[in-house]
C-alpha cells in the first residue's frame, strides 16, 4: 500500500507527521460502547414494538388520508374558456379570439389571439403558466405567501401580486412584460441576473439583437396587444420619450462566457456562464461551445458543470463526434468504474477517433484500478494490437504478464 | 463463543444462579470477521471495531486535524461501514475499504461545514465553535501550522494531500479511496501540493522540515 514518493519535497515533514504519535485523546472504550449501541439500536424490534410501530404507521396513514380529503376541497383549481381546466392540456385561441382562464384563488388570466401555452404546475400557493407563443395578461391576487410563474422560452418571470402581460415570439426570439400593477422578477439570457420590472413599465429583450429595453408606458394604454412577428414594438403604447436601446449587459458592458474562456479566464467564464443561466446556457449552446463549457467547469474547479456540460452535449448532439469526445472527457472526469463504460462508448462510436489509443489505455488503466483483471487482460490484448509502441504499452505488457493485479 | 460458569438451575434445590456470561475474543482472519459481522454477532462487530479502530482514528485525525467532531466521525465511520459492509465484494481488502469510507465521511462532514458557515452568516448561535486540542511539544508546532494551512484549502485537494504524501497510499489506492479517477487525483494532488508549499514557505516552524525534505 506504502508508495510515499521518498526524496520529494516535504518528505521529511510528511514522513514525520504520519509517523507522529501526537493526536487529542480518543477514549477508544467510550466510542466502542457508543457504536456498539448502534448496533443493539439497529437490531429487529421485539414482536411487541413491532405492532406499537404498526400501530402508529397506521394512524400516521389515516391522518394523511385525512388530511388529503380536506385538502381535496380546497385544492385549486381552475375554468379555461366555459370547461374545467387541466393541468398540462394545452390550450390555443384562433387567430381573433381570446380565451379567459379563471383560478379558484381569485387570479384571472388572458390568453390573447392566435396565442399558445398551457398551466403546468398549480399548488395553492400559485401556478406556472407556459407560454408558446403570443400574449397572456394575468392579473395575480396577492397573498401572504403567493408565487407565481410565467415562463417564455428562456425567460422566467415571478410573480407575487400584480396586472401584468406577457409577450413571446419564438420566431422572433423577442420577449416583453408590461406590468401594470406591483412589481415582478425576470430571469433570462441578456437580462443580467435578475431584472426587476415595475408597474408602468416594459422590459423588451430581443434575442436576436442581444439588446433589453426597460421603458415606461403611458397610462392610457388600452387593451394590450400581441406583439406580430417581425413588427417593430414602436406600434405599442410606449411612451414617445423612451429610454434609449440599451445595450444587454451580457452582451457589452460584461464579455460572454464564451471570449473570458477563449482568452484563458477560466473563473471568470465560468461566472459569466453562471450568470447568463446555465441551464439557458446547455440548452442552447452548440456542441463545441459545450465542450468548452466542459473544460471551463473543470479548469475553473467546477466539477458539476463539466459534467453537466458533457452530459448535455450527449443527449443534444448524440451521433456527432463532440457526442463522442463527450464520453471520452466523462471518462477522465469518473471513477474507474463508470470511466470505463465511457471510453468503451468512445470507442464503440470512434473506432478510429483521434482520441483512440488514449481512450484505449484509459480503459487499460481503468480496468486496472478496478482489480478487474479478466477485464484489463482484454483491453490490454486490444491496446498492444493496435499501439504497440503506445504510452500504454508497458502497462498494457505487464498486465498481460501478471505483472499487475 | 460464550462461556457460562456456575451452577444450573437444573440441580433440585439450587437457587437459579448462573454466574457471569462473559465474550470470548473473536478469532479468525477478516473474511471470518466480516461474515460474522453480517450474520449479526455482537462479539464479531466488537471485534471489527477493535481491530479497526486505531487506523481509522490515525487518517481521521490527519484528514481533520485537531478537531471537537474527531470522535463523531469515527463513529460515523464504523456506523457507515456497518450499514454498507454487503457491499464489500473483497473481505481480505477491509482495511483500504474502511479507509474510503473514512474519507467520504470527513469529506461529507467538510462540506457540512462549508454549509453552516453560511448558516452562521445568518444565525450565529445555532452554529456550535469547534473545540481544537492542540500538540505542545516535538512536531506540535510545524503540525499546528500543517494543520493551519489544510484549513484554507479545499477539501479534495486536503484528502488528496493526505492520502498519498501522509498515509502512503499508492496513486491508485488514493484516486480510489477519494472516489475519483487516477488522473483526476493526479491533478488534484499536484495543486494542493503546489498550494501547500507556497502557504508553508511563509511559515517559519515549517521551512526547515520543507529545506531538510528536499535536501534528502
Amino acid at each position: 500500500m506504502s508508495e510515499r514518493r521518498e526524496g520529494e519535497r516535504g518528505d521529511a515533514l510528511f514522513r514525520a507527521w504520519s509517523e507522529s504519535t501526537e493526536s487529542p485523546p480518543f477514549d477508544e472504550e467510550a466510542g466502542r460502547a457508543r457504536f456498539l449501541g448502534a448496533l443493539q439500536a439497529r437490531r429487529p424490534r421485539s414482536r411487541a414494538s413491532r405492532f406499537v410501530f404498526l400501530a402508529a404507521a397506521a394512524a400516521l396513514l389515516a391522518a394523511v388520508l385525512l388530511f388529503a380529503r380536506w385538502r381535496a376541497g380546497t385544492t385549486p383549481h381552475f375554468t379555461a374558456g366555459e370547461s374545467a381546466g387541466q393541468v398540462g392540456a394545452w390550450l390555443a385561441t384562433s387567430q381573433t379570439g381570446e380565451m379567459p382562464i379563471a383560478f379558484s384563488e381569485g387570479t384571472r388570466l388572458v390568453i390573447a389571439p392566435d396565442s399558445r401555452g398551457r398551466v403546468e404546475d398549480l399548488a395553492p400557493e400559485g401556478a406556472t403558466f407556459l407560454l408558446e407563443r403570443g400574449e397572456v395578461r394575468a392579473k395575480v391576487v396577492h397573498q401572504r405567501t403567493t408565487s407565481w410563474r410565467f415562463v417564455a422560452g428562456p425567460f422566467e418571470v415571478h410573480v407575487t401580486g400584480t396586472a401584468l402581460r406577457v409577450e413571446w415570439d419564438p420566431t422572433q426570439e423577442r420577449f416583453a412584460v408590461r406590468v401594470d400593477e406591483g412589481s415582478v422578477t425576470l430571469r433570462g439570457p441578456h437580462v443580467g441576473g435578475l431584472q426587476v420590472v415595475r408597474a408602468g413599465e416594459r422590459c423588451v429583450v430581443d434575442l436576436p439583437a442581444r439588446t433589453i429595453r426597460l421603458s415606461p408606458v403611458t397610462a392610457d394604454a388600452g387593451v394590450p396587444e400581441v406583439v406580430p412577428s417581425g413588427t417593430s414594438s414602436s406600434s405599442e403604447n410606449e411612451a414617445p420619450s423612451a429610454v434609449p436601446v440599451l445595450p444587454a449587459p451580457s452582451a457589452l458592458a460584461r464579455p460572454s462566457w464564451t471570449a473570458l474562456e477563449a482568452k484563458g479566464n477560466y473563473d471568470a467564464a465560468h461566472a459569466a456562464a453562471v450568470s447568463a443561466g446555465l441551464p439557458t446556457v446547455l440548452a442552447t449552446a452548440s456542441a463545441d461551445e459545450l465542450l468548452r463549457l466542459a473544460q471551463v467547469g473543470r479548469l475553473s474547479g467546477h466539477r458539476d458543470t463539466e459534467r453537466d456540460a458533457l452530459l448535455a452535449c450527449r443527449k443534444r448532439f448524440g451521433g456527432k463526434g463532440q457526442a463522442a469526445v463527450a464520453a471520452y472527457e466523462l471518462g477522465r472526469a469518473s471513477s474507474p468504474a463508470e470511466a470505463a463504460s465511457w471510453f468503451e462508448t468512445y470507442l464503440r462510436e470512434q473506432p478510429s477517433g483521434p482520441l483512440g489509443r488514449e481512450a484505449l489505455g484509459r480503459l487499460v488503466e481503468a480496468r486496472v484500478a478496478m482489480g478487474d483483471t479478466p477485464a484489463a487482460r482484454i483491453a490490454a490484448t486490444r491496446y498492444l494490437e493496435r499501439y504497440p509502441d503506445g504510452p500504454q504499452a508497458p502497462l498494457s505488457q505487464r498486465v498481460l504478464g501478471g505483472g499487475v493485479e | 463463543m460464550i462461556a457460562r460458569s456456575g451452577k444450573t438451575a437444573e440441580e433440585p434445590g439450587v437457587q437459579r444462579a448462573l454466574g457471569t456470561v462473559r465474550s470470548l475474543p473473536f478469532e479468525g482472519d477478516e473474511a471470518a470477521l466480516v461474515a460474522a459481522v453480517r450474520a449479526g454477532r455482537a462479539d464479531a462487530a466488537a471485534a471489527f471495531y477493535d481491530r479497526h479502530v486505531k487506523a481509522i482514528q490515525g487518517i481521521v485525525f490527519r484528514l481533520m486535524g485537531p478537531d471537537g467532531e474527531h470522535a463523531d466521525v469515527v463513529h460515523d465511520v464504523f456506523v457507515r461501514a456497518l450499514e454498507s459492509l454487503t457491499q464489500l465484494r473483497d473481505p481480505s481488502a477491509l482495511r483500504s475499504w474502511l479507509f474510503g469510507i473514512a474519507v467520504r465521511t470527513v469529506a461529507i462532514r467538510f462540506q457540512k461545514r462549508t454549509r453552516q458557515r453560511w448558516l452562521r452568516f445568518m444565525a450565529p448561535e445555532e452554529v456550535p465553535e469547534i473545540a481544537t486540542e492542540l500538540p505542545e511539544a516535538g512536531l506540535g508546532e510545524a503540525l499546528r501550522d500543517v494543520y493551519a494551512i489544510l484549513r484554507g484549502m479545499d477539501a479534495d485537494e486536503r484528502i488528496a494531500l493526505v492520502l498519498h504524501r501522509v498515509e502512503g497510499l499508492s496513486l491508485e489506492a488514493a484516486a480510489s479511496a477519494a472516489s475519483t479517477s487516477l488522473a483526476t487525483y493526479r491533478r488534484r494532488l499536484a495543486r494542493a501540493e503546489t498550494k501547500f508549499f507556497a502557504r508553508a514557505a511563509s511559515r517559519p516552524a515549517l521551512q526547515s522540515w520543507i529545506a531538510e525534505g528536499s535536501e534528502s
